[in-house]
């Protein structure tokens, strides 16, 4: 089997609700030029919409704390070729 | 109403298989559009292509009262009487008066609340009383006139209910007796 390289990226937005709570949101694929503002104006969304509640009665959706982006290469190399 | 709503984003990736991605903590409340919206928004962060976007629900049956009451059995032996039936009881009298006191019909009643009885159209009633007899389970039927007008203790056709109430354990029920013209 010939030697294998396997790129995984995956994108993590950290939330925090205002009964203390924290959620991530895992999404995979994420864009490279992701902006300041594509998070600012989800924020945005989340907060008027109130789409994702914290644990305790449906807590209120406080903001987006951080946004992380991540780029796995994974490498097989196979030694017996 | 759901108590936990998901949202299943499914998209194909870059080379085109298939990736999908739960967003968990979804408010029950929000819009089928504003999840919709939401999912869409955040695939558009990504490299995939948005297909669409399921709602699951869960409902933690735990929370839902226990229906623990039974439906008791009340039936009537007879469901109807012609009046004249009814008045032709033997009726004791003391020369002014006479009255009658009869059974119309036997009440089967499986449940532990009590019984009674009513005239559910007043209009056709006059100078009568219907009840129960709980001991015996009987509905009751009594009138009192004086001699010469017996005939006009009350106007067919009379609609009397057999009601028994609810408990902890059954529930409420009725039966109807009709005395026909």
């Amino acid at each position: 089997m010939a030697d294998t390289r396997t790129i995984t990226d995956q994108l993590k937005i950290d939330t925090y609700f205002v009964d203390g709570d924290t959620r991530i949101i895992t999404l995979k694929n994420p864009k490279t030029n992701i902006e300041r503002s594509d998070i600012t104006s989800l924020e945005a969304f989340m907060h008027s919409t109130n789409i994702i509640v914290g644990d305790k009665m449906g807590s209120t959706f406080g903001k987006i704390t951080k946004v992380t982006s991540v780029s796995k290469t994974r490498i097989d190399l196979d030694l017996n070729s | 109403m759901a108590d936990r709503v998901d949202i299943k984003l499914k998209a194909t990736d870059p080379t085109g298989a298939n990736t999908n991605t739960t967003i968990s903590y979804v408010n029950p409340k929000a819009s089928n559009s504003d999840m919709k919206t939401f999912a869409q928004r955040l695939n558009a962060l990504t490299r995939n292509t948005y297909k669409e976007s399921d709602k699951i629900e869960t409902t933690n049956l735990d929370f839902a009262p226990d229906s623990h009451q039974q439906t008791p059995t009340l039936t009537l032996s007879a469901t109807s009487m012609s009046k004249a039936t009814v008045l032709a009881q033997t009726a004791q009298g003391n020369g002014l008066t006479y009255s009658f006191n009869q059974s119309l019909a036997d009440i089967t009643y499986d449940g532990d609340g009590q019984l009674f009885a009513y005239c559910s159209n007043k209009s056709g009633w006059f100078g009568a009383a219907v009840s129960v007899d709980s001991e015996n389970k009987k509905l009751m039927f009594f009138a009192a006139f004086p001699t010469g007008s017996w005939e006009n203790v009350f106007t067919a056709p009379v609609t009397i209910k057999v009601c028994s109430t609810a408990t902890d354990h059954y529930k409420a029920a009725e039966v109807e007796f009709t005395i026909t013209a």
